[in-house]
């Protein structure tokens, strides 16, 4: 709470001209995908491995696809993911690739300010161009809804837009995702579902103060979820200590069951019923792999060592099927 | 005397624990535990056996079975009753809210259980043991001639389509009511258990859980 007070005061001192010089403080990168063609099947499949219909369909109030979610309840105040369905009017139906690329990946509205980090989308900054085209194409084939999402309610100064470019310049960490030499095709896949797209870590993994994600601590656990759930650790030893094995654990991510015969509750529940089972039995296979194979050592597992100059191994961006 | 003394010591460490598991509750939510518990053993015993993993045996599933029926439908439901949802709790306020939706979900879990019981007879769909089946659809169940003597490792691939993926549609290889239909009315339609394989009921039965869990239980 007191680091909340100090920097609530902080935003406060800081007085209009700081205010005036942070928000027109550009924030995206340009990119130019133009007319890249995307497979509508390819993006549908990674809108799934990428909780994006579990987050912007409100399927438990039985709303239409992708048009606006349940509302995430967080200790800055309430965020609903917002309708989009390609309608011109309350979804993103009159933007343009180049602007949904640049939403997705670095987290910047049209109109330059920044999205909140409860949309996870440092877990997408390392989609290919590729992948970003194969989502916007998956996103044409649902039927546009003409109805706006509820406002999310943020309570001040969380509700300053202004404020995120402060916070992103402390707390982001977009993922950078490189393969690891000397581990197999499985759990390279894995991870990059993983520390990507499925954005494990988003749940799993402690935040901060101001809901930065403490890196030191990945796949630690976290115990203050929105709705005041906890997500347990998913570190290789306590997942091996629970019982955990590659077959259970693909197992549990499509039907649910635990180990010991219990059923996920809570958030988890929903990230498999409405995502990981419908994933490919490799891919949870994949997960499971690399979850349960890392070094002993609290060490940021799974962390890139490759760019460095290892052949056919180098960081390339962008999500590979599993499926040939 | 000493040895009584003992005895009453490990009793009450054990009635200790026995609370501490259930993280202190007391009356109908202990008890509700307890049923809930019930259920998590057998699951236990289940899951690797619906996997293949340990050899199939029709008579600990249908056990499983009646021990899943008994602690389902109203059995559940009357072990939550309307109050205030104690600090030793993981109930969600929305059971109430929603009561039509949580009674309909116990009533499932009864259904399918009672399925449970008259689909163990059929064995599994995948005999030989592998890591995790894909899901083969009850039209494929049903069929003359689908089975595994003349399919063996055929299951159709776990693919889904567009629509499923993007939620236009429900997926085909689970029931309307299961995932999060905004009126489950607990009816369990078109399923004919006595031609369904048991793992499918098995599947079934653990999306029930998973549902009920998703909405109304905190993460524990
Ligand atoms: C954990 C929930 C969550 C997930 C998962 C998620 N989003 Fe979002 N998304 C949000 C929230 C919340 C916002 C609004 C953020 C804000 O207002 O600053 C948002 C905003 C957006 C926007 C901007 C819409 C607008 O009108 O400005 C787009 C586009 C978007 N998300 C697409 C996606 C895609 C594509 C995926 C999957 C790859 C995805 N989201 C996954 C929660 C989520
Ligand atoms: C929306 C938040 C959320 C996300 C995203 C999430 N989890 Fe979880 N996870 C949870 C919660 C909450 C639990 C505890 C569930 C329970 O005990 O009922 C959990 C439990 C688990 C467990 C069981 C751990 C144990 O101690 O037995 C595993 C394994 C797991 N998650 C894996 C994953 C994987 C893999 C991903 C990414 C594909 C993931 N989770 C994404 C919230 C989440
Ligand atoms: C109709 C809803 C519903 C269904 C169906 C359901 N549960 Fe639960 N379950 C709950 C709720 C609600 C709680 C939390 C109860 C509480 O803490 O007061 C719970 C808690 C649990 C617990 C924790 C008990 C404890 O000691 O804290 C286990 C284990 C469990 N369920 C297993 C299962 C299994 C296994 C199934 C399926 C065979 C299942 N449940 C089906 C609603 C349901
Ligand atoms: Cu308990």
């Amino acid at each position: 709470m007191r680091g909340l007070i100090r920097t609530a005061v902080a935003f406060g001192a800081m007085g209009f001209v700081g205010i005036a010089i942070v928000a027109s403080w550009p924030i995206a990168e340009p990119v130019h995908l133009g007319m890249l063609a995307g497979d509508a099947y390819r993006g549908a499949y990674l809108a799934r491995s990428g909780g994006c219909i579990a987050c912007h369909t409100g399927a438990a109030k039985g709303g239409a696809a992708l048009s606006g979610g349940a509302p995430l309840d967080t200790p800055f105040g309430s965020f609903v993911p917002p309708n989009i369905t390609p309608d011109p009017v309350y979804g993103i139906g009159d933007w343009t690739l180049d602007q949904f690329a640049v939403a997705l990946r670095q987290g910047v509205r049209p109109d330059g300010k920044a999205y909140y980090p409860a949309f996870p989308y440092e877990f997408y900054a390392d989609l290919s161009d590729q992948d970003v085209a194969d989502l916007w194409a998956a996103i044409q084939t649902v039927p546009p809804v003409p109805v706006a999402a509820a406002e999310s309610d943020v309570s001040f100064p969380f509700n300053m837009r202004w404020g995120l470019k402060l916070w992103r310049a402390a707390y982001l960490s977009p993922a950078k995702i490189s393969p690891v030499m000397g581990q197999s095709p499985d759990w390279n896949r894995g991870q990059q579902l993983v520390t990507g797209p499925a954005h494990c870590a988003a749940c799993h993994t402690g935040r901060n103060m101001l809901g930065g994600l403490k890196e030191s601590e990945a796949l630690a656990g976290n115990d203050n979820l929105p709705g005041g759930s906890k997500a347990p650790a998913i570190l290789a030893a306590d997942l091996a200590a629970k019982g955990w094995t590659v077959a259970n654990m693909a197992y549990s991510l499509r039907t649910g069951v635990m180990p010991d015969g219990d059923v996920f509750g809570g958030g988890m529940a929903e990230v498999v019923q409405a995502g990981t089972s419908f994933l490919d039995e490799a891919d949870r296979e994949a997960i499971a792999t690399y979850l349960l194979d890392q070094p002993g050592t609290p060490a940021p597992s799974g962390t890139p060592i490759a760019d460095a100059g290892m052949a056919g191994m180098v960081h390339t961006p962008g999500m590979q099927m599993n499926v040939d | 005397m000493f040895k009584n003394k003992i005895l009453g010591a490990i009793a009450l460490s054990s009635l200790g624990a026995a609370a501490l598991a259930h993280n202190g509750a007391t009356g109908v939510v202990m008890e509700r535990m307890m049923g809930m518990s019930a259920m998590r053993d057998v699951m236990k015993d289940l899951a690797p056996m619906m996997q293949g993993q340990v050899p199939y045996d029709e008579w600990a599933v249908r056990d499983a079975a009646t021990v899943l029926q008994s602690h389902a439908g109203d059995n559940m439901a009357r072990l939550f009753p309307e109050e205030p949802i104690p600090a030793s709790s993981f109930a969600k306020p929305e059971i109430w809210s929603d009561w039509a939706r949580f009674e309909a979900l116990s009533e499932e879990l009864r259904l399918y259980a009672e399925g449970l019981d008259i689909a163990a007879v059929n064995g599994l769909d995948v005999p030989v043991p592998i890591a995790a089946p894909a899901p083969p659809s009850d039209e494929m169940a049903g069929m003359p001639g689908m089975d595994a003597a003349t399919m063996p490792m055929e299951t159709p691939p776990e693919t889904f389509t567009v629509e499923e993926l993007m939620g236009l549609v429900a997926r085909a290889d689970q029931n309307a009511a299961t995932i999060a239909a905004p009126t489950a009315d607990g009816k369990i339609t078109g399923i004919d258990f006595e031609v369904t394989a048991a793992d499918d009921v098995f599947e079934r039965i653990s999306q029930t859980c998973a549902s009920c869990h998703s909405l109304y239980r905190k993460g524990n």
